[in-house]
C-alpha cells in the first residue's frame, strides 16, 4: 500500500459535493501538489488529511494506519496556513517550541531541536523576536519550521505562498523544494498557480470541481494535457477543434471521438520543419510582445488566432515577417477531451 | 517635512469641542472647591472644606467600597462566564452564534425600570439574595458590550486558524484556549472590561430599585448629598471621577504585557535583505539528525 492512500473519498456541505469520489495514492518522500482553480475543493481535500474537516465516505490510510476517525492531532501530521497562523503572543522560540513541550520533552531536547530547525530555516538569529515583527516570507518560514520540528509524517502545506510577493515567493519555492528534498519528507502542496506546481512537484495532481481530471509529473501534464480543462489552465496552448484544423490545412485527420486538439504555442515554428506529418498554412502577424527569452507572437490564419512563442535568440525582432508560413509537426498536436 | 496648513475653520471646530468636552469638569471642579459662587464670573475664594467633610463621613467611604465590591463581584461573575461562552459559540456553533447576535440586543429593549421590576416580582421574599439578583440583572445589561466585544476580539486574532495550528501540534483544546486565545484576546478584553466597568460602576436604577435601600453604593449617595449642598455634590462627583480614573488605570496597568514592551524596544525595522535572505545554506546539518 501507498504511504498516503485516499479511497473514494467523498465530502460535501448540504447540497454541496466539494469532494466527488475521490481516490489518489501518495509514496513516502514525494512532493505533490494539488492543483485548481479556487472551489475546486483541493483545500477541502487537505484539510481532511490533516483531520480539520469531517467526509462522509471514504477511507483514509497514512503509512499504512487508517486515520479517518484519529482527532487531528495524534495524526502527526504538520500543516501550514495561508496566514502563517503564528501564536502572536509568543516569540518566535515559543512558536516552534510550542508542539514540543506539549509532548513534554526536556528542556535541553526542545532547545537541541528548535535551534536545529531554525538553522534550516536560516532565522537563528530571530528566535526572541515576535512574528509581528517579522516580515511575510520570514514569518512563513518561522510556520514551516514549527510543522517540522515535531518531525510529522507529512507535511501538508495550504496555499503557503500566495499571500508573498513575486520575488520571496520564487525565492521560497526554490527553498521549499531544496529542504523537501534535504528531508526526505513526504509533502503536499496545495496551490492555484501553474507555474509554481511545475516548479516545486514530483507529481502534479489536477482538480476541478471536485474531482482529480489529471495526474502527471510536470513534464507529462505540460506536454500531454488530457483534458480542455487541464490544457485551458496550465496555459499557452491554441485550442482547435478538427473542423478548425481542417481549416487550416485540409489533409489533417484527427482521432475518431476526439473533438479538440491543445497545440503548445512553442511548437509552431515560423521556420520550415522537412519531413512526413507537417501541417503548413500561411498566417498574418497581428502583434507580438517581448516576453523576454521568448517572443508571443500573435498570428491570424484564415479566421483562426494562433499564439506562436519564438526563441528570442532564434530571430531578430525586426525580421519578423507580415506574412508567413507556419509549421507544426503532427505529434505536436495533442488530443485532449472536451 | 513641511506640514500642510490647515484651514483656521477646523480649529474652531476642535476647540469649540474641546471646550464642549471641558467646561463641564473645570466648573464642577471650581464649584467643588469654593465656599460660594453665586453672582460672579469665578468663584471668590477657594476651599477644600467640602473634599474634607466628604472624607470624614463614613457613609461616603463605605458607599465606596459597596460600589467596588458590587463592580468587581459583577465583572469577575461576567469575564468567567462569558469568556468562555463566547468563544465555544463562536468556534464551534456558527448557528448559534448567528442568533446570539440578534438576542444579545434584548437589553436594549427593555428600559432598567421595567427590569427591576420585574425581579423584585419574581425574586423578593426567594430564597436568592436581591445582592445575587442585582449582580445578575447587571450581567444581562452588559450582554451586548460583552459578547460583541469578545466576538470581535476572537475574529481580530483569527482564532479559528490558531486554533487549528495549536490542534495539529497536538495541543488539547483546553491548552490551545488558554495558551494561545487568551493572551492575543487580552486587549480586546481590556477594552470591554473597561467600558462594562464604567457602566457598572455608574449603575443607578437596577441598584437603587433593587437593594438601594440598605445597600447605598455611590450613585446613590450622591444623589442624596446633592440635594443637601450643591459644593459637596460638586466635591463628590469629582471624587468619583477621580476614583473612575484611577481605577481604570489599575486595570490597565494590571492586564498590560510587561514582557512585550520589553521586548519592543529590542525589535528592529525589516529590511529588504532579510526578506530577500536564502532560506538554506548549502551544507547544513538536516532535521532529522
Amino acid at each position: 500500500m501507498s504511504f498516503i492512500a485516499i479511497d473514494e473519498l467523498k465530502l460535501s456541505y448540504g447540497d454541496n459535493n466539494v469532494l466527488k469520489n475521490i481516490s489518489l495514492n501518495i509514496e513516502e518522500g514525494e512532493l505533490v501538489t494539488l492543483l485548481g482553480p479556487s472551489g475546486c475543493g483541493k483545500s477541502t481535500l487537505l484539510r481532511v488529511l490533516a483531520g480539520l474537516e469531517v467526509f462522509q465516505e471514504g477511507e483514509l490510510y497514512l503509512d499504512g494506519e487508517e486515520i479517518s476517525n484519529l482527532p487531528s492531532k495524534d495524526r502527526n501530521v504538520g500543516f501550514v496556513f495561508q496566514s502563517y497562523a503564528l501564536f502572536p503572543n509568543m516569540t518566535v522560540y515559543e512558536n516552534i517550541a510550542f508542539g514540543l513541550t506539549i509532548k513534554k520533552l526536556p528542556k535541553t531536547e526542545i532547545n537541541q531541536k528548535v535551534m536545529a530547525v531554525l538553522r534550516l530555516v536560516n532565522l537563528e538569529d530571530k528566535a526572541d523576536y515576535y512574528p509581528d515583527q517579522l516580515s511575510g516570507g520570514q514569518q512563513q518560514r518561522i510556520s514551516l519550521a514549527r510543522s517540522l520540528v515535531t518531525e510529522p509524517k507529512v507535511l501538508l502545506l495550504d496555499e503557503p505562498l500566495s499571500a508573498l510577493d513575486a520575488k520571496i515567493r520564487k525565492q521560497l519555492q526554490m527553498d521549499i523544494r531544496k529542504l523537501q528534498k534535504q528531508l526526505g519528507i513526504t509533502m503536499i502542496f496545495v496551490t492555484h498557480d501553474q507555474e509554481e506546481a511545475m516548479i516545486l512537484s514530483d507529481r502534479v495532481i489536477v482538480m476541478n470541481e471536485g474531482k482529480i481530471v489529471q495526474q502527471a509529473t510536470p513534464q507529462e501534464l505540460y506536454a500531454q494535457p488530457k483534458t480542455h480543462f487541464v490544457a485551458s489552465f496550465i496555459g499557452n496552448y491554441n485550442i482547435l477543434t478538427s473542423e478548425q484544423l481542417k481549416q487550416l490545412h485540409p489533409a489533417f485527420t484527427g482521432k475518431s471521438g476526439k473533438h479538440s486538439y491543445a497545440i503548445r504555442s512553442e511548437t509552431i515554428q515560423i521556420k520550415p520543419i522537412h519531413g512526413e506529418n507537417v501541417l503548413s498554412f500561411p498566417a498574418h502577424l497581428d502583434d507580438y510582445t517581448v516576453l523576454g527569452s521568448t517572443i508571443r507572437c500573435y498570428y491570424t490564419a484564415g479566421t483562426l488566432k494562433l499564439t506562436v512563442d519564438v526563441l528570442n535568440s532564434e530571430i531578430n525582432i525586426s525580421e519578423l515577417a507580415k506574412t508567413t508560413d507556419l509549421y507544426i509537426h503532427h505529434d505536436h498536436i495533442v488530443p485532449i477531451d472536451m | 517635512m513641511r506640514t500642510k496648513k490647515r484651514h483656521y475653520s477646523t480649529y474652531i471646530i476642535m476647540a469649540l469641542f474641546g471646550f464642549y468636552m471641558v467646561f463641564p469638569f473645570v466648573s464642577t471642579g471650581l464649584y467643588a472647591t469654593s465656599t460660594e459662587w453665586s453672582n460672579s464670573i469665578l468663584p471668590r475664594d477657594f476651599t477644600v472644606q467640602w473634599f474634607a467633610e466628604l472624607m470624614k463621613d463614613p457613609a461616603f467611604i463605605s458607599a465606596v467600597m459597596r460600589s467596588i465590591v458590587l463592580t468587581f463581584t459583577t465583572l469577575a461573575v461576567v469575564l468567567v462566564i462569558m469568556v468562555p461562552t463566547v468563544f465555544i459559540v463562536y468556534m464551534y456553533f456558527p448557528r448559534v452564534d448567528q442568533f446570539m447576535k440578534g438576542l444579545v440586543l434584548m437589553p436594549y429593549a427593555i428600559p432598567g425600570v421595567i427590569l427591576a421590576t420585574g425581579l423584585l416580582r419574581m425574586y423578593s421574599g426567594s430564597l436568592i439574595p436581591m445582592f445575587a439578583v442585582l449582580v445578575g440583572g447587571l450581567f444581562i445589561g452588559s450582554l451586548p458590550f460583552m459578547y460583541q466585544g469578545v466576538r470581535n476580539s476572537l475574529e481580530s486574532i483569527q482564532t479559528k486558524n490558531l486554533m487549528e495550528a495549536a490542534d495539529l501540534l497536538g495541543a488539547s483544546k483546553f491548552i490551545a484556549f488558554v495558551k494561545i486565545i487568551l493572551p492575543n484576546i487580552k486587549l480586546g478584553l481590556l477594552i470591554t472590561t473597561l467600558l462594562i466597568f464604567s457602566s457598572f460602576f455608574g449603575e443607578f436604577v437596577l441598584t437603587n430599585l433593587l437593594i438601594g435601600g440598605n445597600y447605598e453604593t455611590i450613585r446613590i449617595y450622591m444623589l442624596r448629598r446633592m440635594n443637601e449642598n450643591g459644593h459637596l455634590a460638586s466635591a463628590v462627583m469629582v471624587a468619583y471621577f477621580i476614583l473612575l480614573i484611577l481605577i481604570s488605570l489599575l486595570i490597565t496597568y494590571m492586564t498590560s504585557n510587561k514582557r512585550r514592551k520589553n521586548l519592543r524596544k529590542k525589535g528592529e525595522p525589516l529590511t529588504e535583505m532579510d526578506e530577500a535572505e536564502v532560506l538554506l545554506p548549502p551544507t547544513e546539518d538536516s532535521l532529522t539528525n
